[in-house]
């Protein structure tokens, strides 16, 4: 199989169009020869890994050569969250050298011309891709959302290579861009009775331990499921294991057009029940829960109607002397809570908003003994990442543990 | 290029050499101690950049150190980050010399790839041997690499290599 390439690839190649996207290009082609793809395709938009805390100094560097020759995305790009919340990192006493760092690469990638958005919810902040179009998004829980929710295609997109993909506006056609890769492979039978918020994201941690990379079918999932819940369900599967794509009937659009497995029989078959649903969840905490110093919501990215819920539940208590409670959103879900009045109600609360940042690639700053989260994928990262204990449990009981 | 025929190497027990043949990703000859997890590898938060230390503790290799060796695993897992913490890794002077896994996942060879653009280190890669890597390779084994063909020779520790 030989690499087909198209006439405009050719005319980035040769550097007819610049510098930046002739290099971009020629990395990509590396790739692409090295797994025999065949030929590149367009896409509509990108999602990028632009925070210093996964760039590191390296990948800063690659940013800023493909900048400094003059590199222009020529499709929408947005990017996951930024290693400071740009509007209190001083105040809260974050690295400054981090800061500096993720600030320099702010100024690239505007100069690049990303839409500076820093959230890993980039579907709720319109970088929403049609059912069937190709995109190339980089961050485990956006490329679930994409495929699964949207309907949209796109592979894990690696680091760095994002950049090169929003820069040209093609990516290698491997993987999930082809339609008999996106077929199901394990049938996930769903007898658990009604779902909480909670649930979705434990359902979320066993599909990613049980699927690993493999596509799972879910039967039985409620079709009342949110976008939340399926926010939070994929990113759950694609931090305790590397799920891109889910199916669900009569929920998610692949499954409601045509049998998620085709002609194919599943390759394994399993049935999560409610006992397996409590084990797990029981599983995720570290200690029992009780004393928590710290509660940590938005993973991903707290939607405004999962903020109006936490508004809701403090029901005007205060977060206790000693505790505290931190919410990572968009910056527009906190202008829209602005104009309801309810940033400046949870601030009186004691309750700490951090826009467009994200515990995982920014910092812990503080010590705590015992964090508390409503999300799987922080419930699976956390205990390896900080030396803390942890709690994980509904939201209800994330406020309860902080006002009384 | 580095020749494969048996006669021609020197101090080893011809018995023990093994040849494994599978799909080159990223040319360049290589040879060096074997550092094999049998588990799958997390890069993202798993190995540390600046030391080249392998820190997640999920996995029995943890502790290791992946600078210089020929790092044998059998699938990438986790973020999309891989490949600038490979990248990053590269940086330090801490990569291993070659990776060689059953399945190679594109975000460590975007890691690869960059390494070579940005630093020029050559990291050969192979993958989809004919058998099981992590099943025939054993840590401490000595191993030579041959990304352009996408051969994998293995000289086993109890050979005298050690």
């Amino acid at each position: 199989m030989n690499l087909k390439l198209s006439a405009y690839d050719e005319n980035m190649l040769s550097g007819r169009q610049g510098k930046a996207r002739q290099l971009a290009m020629e990395t990509m082609v590396k790739v692409a020869k090295a797994f025999n793809v065949e030929e590149f395709t367009d896409i509509v938009s990108v999602q990028t890994i632009s925070q210093f805390g996964e760039l590191h100094v390296s990948g800063s560097g690659w940013v800023e050569r493909l900048t400094c020759m003059g590199g222009k995305c020529c499709v929408p790009t947005t990017q996951d969250p930024a290693s400071i919340p740009f509007s209190v990192y001083k105040e809260m006493g974050y690295d400054e050298t981090i800061a500096e760092n993720q600030l320099r690469l702010q100024d690239m990638i505007i100069e690049l011309g990303q839409l500076p958005t820093w959230s890993c919810t980039p579907y709720y902040q319109g970088n929403t891709p049609r059912f069937g179009q190709n995109v190339a998004w980089a961050e485990s829980s956006s490329v679930s959302y994409a495929n699964s929710v949207l309907g949209a295609r796109t592979n894990r997109t690696p680091a760095g290579i994002d950049l090169c993909a929003a820069l040209t506006g093609r990516i290698p056609k491997y993987g999930l861009y082809l339609t008999e890769s996106r077929r199901a492979q394990i049938k996930v039978v769903l007898e658990a009775g009604e779902l909480s918020d909670l649930d979705y994201n434990t359902l979320g941690i066993i599909l990613g331990k049980v699927c690993g990379e493999k596509i799972p079918c879910i039967y039985g999932m409620p079709p009342t499921a949110s976008n939340d819940n399926l926010k939070q369900l994929g990113a759950a599967a694609a931090s305790s294991g590397s799920v891109a794509l889910f199916h669900a009937i009569g929920v998610t659009p692949e499954a409601m057009l045509s049998d998620p497995f085709d002609i194919h029989k599943p390759e394994d078959e399993i049935l999560v029940t409610r006992k397996m649903l409590e084990e797990t969840q029981q599983s995720l905490s570290t200690k029992n829960p009780g004393d928590v110093d710290l509660v940590v919501v938005g993973c991903p990215h707290s939607s405004s109607s999962e903020v109006i819920e936490i508004h809701k539940l403090m029901s005007g208590e205060k977060v206790k002397k000693g505790k505290q409670f931190w919410i990572y959103t968009t910056l527009e879900t906190e202008s829209l809570m602005e104009r309801m009045g309810i940033v400046d109600q949870l601030k009186e609360a004691g309750v700490l908003i951090l826009s467009q940042n994200c515990l995982m690639v920014g910092q812990l700053v503080g010590s705590y003994g015992t964090l508390m989260t409503n999300s799987g994928k922080f419930a699976s990262y956390i205990p390896s990442e900080f030396a803390v204990e942890l709690v994980y449990g509904s939201t209800e009981d994330c406020v309860r543990a902080v006002i009384q | 290029m580095q020749s494969y025929n048996k006669s021609e190497k020197v101090g080893e027990d011809m018995e023990n050499n093994i040849i494994l043949k599978g799909r080159g990703l990223n040319s360049g000859v290589t040879e060096g101690e074997a550092l094999v997890s049998k588990e799958p590898l997390v890069w993202v938060h798993g190995i540390t950049p600046a030391t080249g230390k392998i820190v997640d503790v999920r996995v029995k290799v943890c502790g290791e150190n992946v600078k210089d060796k020929i790092l044998v695993y059998p699938l990438g897992k986790g973020s999309t980050c891989g490949s600038t913490w490979m990248l990053e890794t590269t940086r330090y002077g801490n990569a291993p010399k070659a990776i060689i896994n059953r399945e190679t996942e594109m975000i460590i060879l975007a890691g690869v790839v960059l390494s070579e653009e940005m630093y020029g280190t050559q990291i050969p890669v192979v993958d989809r041997l004919d058998q099981y890597p992590d099943d025939i390779i054993e840590t401490g084994d000595w191993v030579r690499v041959n990304g352009d063909k996408g051969i994998v020779e293995v000289i086993k520790k109890r050979s005298g290599r050690d």
